[in-house]
């Protein structure tokens, strides 16, 4: 008994002394930042992190995201308890409505030469409608954009039907489908387990991967739930939801799914089975994000070459001319922001123009030269084997050089530099085609492009309020009501059009669209004023 | 312990029924695990093939290093111990004594007591309310919001007097005759009695408090020294969520899938949380496994 | 309580001790459990955590009658209540019998490791669980679909995640995989503190294994169950919402939109307070009046009661 209370008192010492906190001991300036990624904490030393504070003398403590975000920014709004600097991602705004942060555009204007020249093109977009700036956002695009070598969106097809195809140039969807059909009949089989013709993300939130099809059918890059259709010189927001073109694409699919080429169970799998399928190689098609499934790409690439996946520009027909490429652009409706309970803006926004200047961008994204990339005679950068290999490992990257920390959700230039160098060491040009793995390099020659969206056409050149998708719909309004309902329609109908039976096609269609039909109203009313401000104000 | 002297028919059939119950319980709550424990052993990028049933493919104990390398963890520990003790100790301790209270049939301000109690199992005042709240009793920022707000929780009150109601109110009432005051009956009588119960309410509560993260992530989450064990874990499963299949994956832009996947986190983050507990329960177990060397109370 | 003659303050100065014993704890339960509560204000308001609690725009009913008139809000009560009530009816069910079955275990190691191994599966979150029952249930290679096939039972296989009517019973089922060692551990307290000679006035009795457990153990677990039963019944509107959500697909979705999943995705997920705190409201009125009838109910019935 007596241990157990000795015990005990130890266990209360110990308790607390965990709620002294410790002090610094250096007399560096110190900010506190909430950030609404997820990181593990900063070890406090990296090889970028150390030059950095030892040329700006600044320390951030980082909270990094956990749990809930909206909750997270609720109790913050509410309590009014602030850190120096945030950023929220699309709950950016909501800071920007509690009045807690300042306005950004004097302090440019006084104390940040970088911010206001690289994000000059941007600052127009950035101005809400009481003509302040209040936050940053991550990758201004100061120059040129770069290219990729994977285009953002696009109805992917296995690398085994192309070669038995003789890499077949691919426009519309019959098409599509009707190279998948033939080879998966004459490959019933794949290693072994059941070739699996086409199949479709459906998982909670990931599930736009399938919605967006028609748009993309029609043509669009991602804009979101409508689209801007361009009438007489104006943008018109249209839903594709309920239209021809979708009904065209999911009878497709019915149709696909009853003959056994769609994926049996692909409405009821989760991501992690979606990506356990499409990596096991027998997947001959599926219509994603590239970054959906670059997971399975990647298995794909190291271990079953033959069978990566290569994505095409697919449409309802043939004479449509497609943009699905997305045009650059900068996600205005986040960033980071200064806080009222900042102490020094001054000090703060001179942080973050740091952190913007040229050398600093080459340093987070490229390091030092010599040591983590080479330049060659005309001035160009170059990573060496070794240097890539370095660069290879996600977690060096993160913990050791340190680039996530400064980077991610942070102010940052993205496309090409003044010197014709991408600011980002992936996406540098003499890059794209030389670091691809041999099956990448196989596919591209006989298409005869240096990169997958070489097999895209160009973007759309106009449309400067690109994208609808990062129009927010304001809390408590009729059109955010409207848009869930709209969501849980799509859940309950989608899966039953696909399927069901052929004959019951049309009945489920009627249904579908009766329910969605009264939801879209408000949405588009407020979409439509937000792209016409946009228009005139950008 | 007891036994029939001779082995009846239904004794038999009796026993084929535990045997093979428990055996096929074995198997489905013992296979999740193992499987669990070998997708933790397994490396990160290969488990997303799938198909990985009892043994690890690709062996590699890189997920366990992920999450065990940081400095930081350790001291998490510490705090999740320091709370994990204190809630269950004094916890168990208070619950105890209010439920004794309360298990007095004549105490007038029994049936009081019992009512704004479980009320509280039905009625909550919702996440900004209670956040106003412990920010007034200065608990945000500070440890004690750990052990404050769940000391006595209306379930396990209402177990325990359910069982000291149970027990024979003879007890008591020679006590008293002897001259024993409330607290020493219940410090001498009561709690030794309630032995078995009050292991399994102490079970809850440490299970609860060694897994809990969310009460950090509320209101101490500037202050990573007071973080927990969970909320470790949960940031180096969050940050593998993000750093593989999303967005910010694709904006970044390395050059590989991260090493560190969600699944293969998810699955050290079970282990690592569950073998403390797992290795602690035998100890407390004796309370209701062995007979209880109290026993015969109970009429 | 007037037996003994005494006015309730009188009395109140007799049990002065045990009145000084709970005084904390009254205390105590105020402060942390009702003063948070006037919260629920929030839901005759519009809130918005920006502006100060005072100045928020006031609705009146306007919320209730919005969750009231939802077109979904009679499925999503359905579908809670029949969830909540197959999980608690079958989670009990089985703890308990785990609880009985594991007492006429007379090896005591097997004994101990089948009870530590059978509540492993409570630390198994369920974001890894659901990815267990979905592969396990699976057509393209799932364990129950080939036992069956090999069996043969059926002669393709059944796409178990597909079926609505079916999702409530993979939900029960699977709820009661990680719940049921974790439930039993109550059940074993109780049976432990059964005397032993009651068993040995049995056996000498006659009396056989299974009738002991008739006679002696069950009835031992009664007060128990009865507690538990109340206190659950009370609790049914306030079901977890991440099995669900996790096991979950557009092709169930009729009997897999449950209420917390309605609330969150209509309220704090849209960042609209007031229609949260209005749901909670509702949930937490329908749980008393859930649990208060309860209580009646086994009061009638001479039964331990909760209040």
């Amino acid at each position: 008994m007596k241990k157990g209370l000795s015990i005990l008192i130890l266990m209360l010492v110990l308790a607390l002394a965990f709620t002294t906190v410790t002090a610094a001991q250096d007399d560096l300036k110190e900010f506190d930042v909430f950030i609404s990624v997820s990181l593990p904490d900063y070890s406090g030393s990296s090889i970028v992190g150390d030059i950095i504070q030892k040329e700006t003398g600044v320390k951030l403590n980082r909270e990094y995201l956990v749990g809930d975000l909206e909750q997270k920014v609720g109790l913050m709004i509410a309590s009014q308890d602030y850190p120096d600097m945030l950023v929220a991602a699309h709950f950016t705004d909501k800071f920007v409505e509690a009045g807690a942060l300042i306005p950004l555009e004097d302090l440019i204007d006084k104390h940040a030469p970088n911010i206001k020249k690289y994000y000059s093109k941007h600052l127009d977009a950035l101005r809400k409608d009481d003509g302040h700036i209040y936050y940053l956002p991550q990758l201004a695009i100061p120059f040129e954009p770069a290219e990729r070598r994977y285009p953002s969106v696009g109805f992917f097809i296995n690398k085994r039907v192309l070669e038995a195809n003789d890499y077949p140039v691919i426009k519309s969807f019959d098409q599509y489908f009707e190279l998948i059909e033939n080879y998966q009949k004459e490959h019933p089989e794949y290693k072994g387990q059941k070739t699996i013709g086409y199949t479709t993300l459906f998982d909670g939130w990931r599930r736009f991967a399938t919605t967006n099809g028609p748009m993309h059918l029609m043509g669009y890059p991602n804009e979101g739930g409508f689209v801007p259709v361009k009438e007489g010189g104006e943008y018109v927001v249209r839903p594709y939801y309920g239209s021809n073109v979708e009904k065209y694409y999911y009878k497709k699919l019915n149709e696909m799914y009853n003959k056994g080429v769609v994926d049996k169970e692909a409405f009821v799998s989760n991501f992690d089975q979606y990506l356990e399928k499409i990596s096991s190689g027998r997947v001959l098609g599926t219509i994603n994000q590239y970054w959906q499934v670059q997971q399975a790409q990647e298995v794909l690439i190291n271990e079953d070459p033959d069978s990566i996946m290569v994505p095409f520009p697919v449409t309802y027909d043939p004479i449509v001319e497609e943009h699905v490429r997305d045009k650059p652009y900068v996600q205005t409706t986040q960033g980071m922001g200064i806080t009222t309970a900042c102490e020094d803006p001054v000090a703060a926004i001179k942080y973050l123009d740091y952190l913007v200047s040229l050398d600093t961008q080459r340093l987070i994204q490229w390091g030092i030269e010599g040591e983590h990339y080479q330049v060659d005679e005309d001035g160009m950068f170059y990573r060496t084997e070794e240097q890539l290999k370095m660069f290879q490992d996600p977690t060096w990257v993160r913990d050791v050089f340190g680039r996530h920390y400064f980077y991610n959700a942070f102010p940052s230039l993205t496309g090409l530099g003044p010197d014709g160098n991408s600011f980002m060491p992936s996406r540098q040009p003499s890059a794209i085609y030389a670091n691809s793995s041999e099956a990448e390099k196989e596919v591209m020659d006989a298409y005869g492009v240096k990169s997958f969206t070489g097999l895209y056409n160009k973007p759309f050149e106009d449309r400067k309020y690109f994208p609808l998708w990062t129009i927010t719909l304001p809390t408590n309004s009729k059109a955010q009501i409207e848009s869930t309902r709209m969501t849980d329609a799509l859940v309950q109908h989608i899966p039953t059009l696909v399927m069901d039976s052929t004959e019951k096609f049309e009945t489920n269609w009627d249904a579908y669209t009766k329910q969605i039909n009264g939801l879209m109203d408000a949405q588009i009313e407020h979409y439509q004023k937000q792209i016409d401000w946009r228009m005139e104000n950008w | 312990m007891l036994r029939a002297k001779k082995r009846g028919w239904d004794d038999i059939l009796l026993d084929i029924f535990v045997y093979s119950f428990l055996i096929a319980l074995i198997i489905v709550t013992l296979y999740p695990f193992l499987n669990t424990l070998a997708i933790s052993l397994n490396e990160g990028r290969d488990s997303i093939k799938g198909g990985i049933y009892l043994w690890p493919r690709e062996f590699t104990t890189f997920n366990y290093e992920s999450l065990l390398t940081d400095p930081q963890i350790f001291h998490a520990a510490g705090v999740s111990i320091a709370r994990t003790v204190l809630t269950t100790v004094f916890g168990t301790f208070l619950t105890a004594m209010l439920a004794y209270v309360i298990s007095r049939k004549d105490f007038v301000l029994r049936k009081f007591i019992t009512f704004i109690y479980v009320l509280t199992m039905y009625v909550q005042g919702g996440l900004i309310p209670t956040y106003f709240l412990y920010q007034r009793l200065g608990l945000t920022n500070n440890f004690w919001v750990y052990v404050l707000p769940g000391l006595v929780a209306a379930f396990n009150l209402i177990i325990v007097r359910t069982y000291i109601n149970g027990l024979p109110e003879s007890l008591i009432e020679s006590a008293k005759i002897d001259g024993a005051s409330e607290f020493t009956i219940f410090l001498k009588i009561i709690l030794p009695l309630s032995k078995p119960v009050l292991a399994t309410i102490a079970i809850f509560t440490a299970v609860y408090h060694w897994s809990a993260w969310w009460d950090v992530f509320l209101y101490n989450s500037s202050n990573p020294a007071l973080s927990t064990l969970q909320y470790e874990l949960m940031k180096v499963l969050a940050s593998a969520n993000s750093m593989s299949g999303s967005m910010q994956q694709a904006l970044s832009n390395s050059a590989q899938a991260a090493q560190i996947t969600p699944r293969a986190i998810r699955a050290t983050m079970t282990i690592i949380v569950t073998v403390p507990i797992a290795v602690v329960y035998p100890f407390l177990q004796r309370y209701f496994v062995h007979g209880l060397t109290l026993g015969g109370v109970k009429e | 309580m007037k037996k003994s003659g005494d006015t309730f303050w009188q009395k109140l100065w007799k049990q002065k001790a045990l009145v000084l014993m709970s005084l904390p704890f009254i205390i105590y339960v105020i402060i942390f459990k009702y003063v948070p509560l006037w919260g629920w204000l929030m839901a005759f308001q519009n809130y918005w955590p920006g502006n100060s609690f005072f100045n928020q725009t006031w609705v009146g009913l306007e919320n209730f009658r919005l969750l009231l008139t939802d077109p979904v809000f009679f499925e999503v009560l359905r579908n809670t209540l029949a969830m909540s009530l197959i999980k608690l009816l079958s989670g009990m069910f089985f703890s308990i019998l785990l609880a009985l079955v594991l007492n006429e275990v007379r090896f005591a190691k097997f004994k101990k490791i089948t009870q530590t191994i059978s509540y492993l599966p409570h630390f198994i979150s369920w974001v890894v669980g659901a990815n267990l029952v979905m592969n396990a249930l699976s057509t393209d290679g799932g364990i129950v679909n080939d036992v069956l096939l090999n069996l043969g039972i059926i002669d393709s296989p059944i796409m178990f995640m597909g079926i609505p009517k079916l999702f409530w019973w993979i939900v029960g089922a699977s709820h009661v995989w990680k719940t049921v060692g974790f439930g039993a551990i109550l059940y074993l307290a109780s049976i432990v503190s059964i005397s032993p000679s009651l068993y040995e006035a049995a056996v000498i009795d006659g009396a056989s294994r299974l009738q002991r457990i008739r006679y002696i153990t069950l009835p031992a677990l009664k007060p128990v169950i009865i507690i538990l039963l109340i206190i659950n019944v009370g609790r049914l509107m306030n079901m977890g919402f991440q099995q669900i959500y996790l096991l979950s697909n557009g092709r169930v979705i009729e009997y897999s939109r449950i209420f917390r999943i309605f609330e969150l995705d209509y309220g704090l997920k849209m960042m609209r307070y007031s229609f949260a705190t209005t749901a909670g409201i509702f949930r937490s009125l329908v749980s008393i009046v859930l649990v208060f009838s309860a209580n009646q109910i086994a009061k009638m019935m001479g039964e331990e009661r909760l209040i």
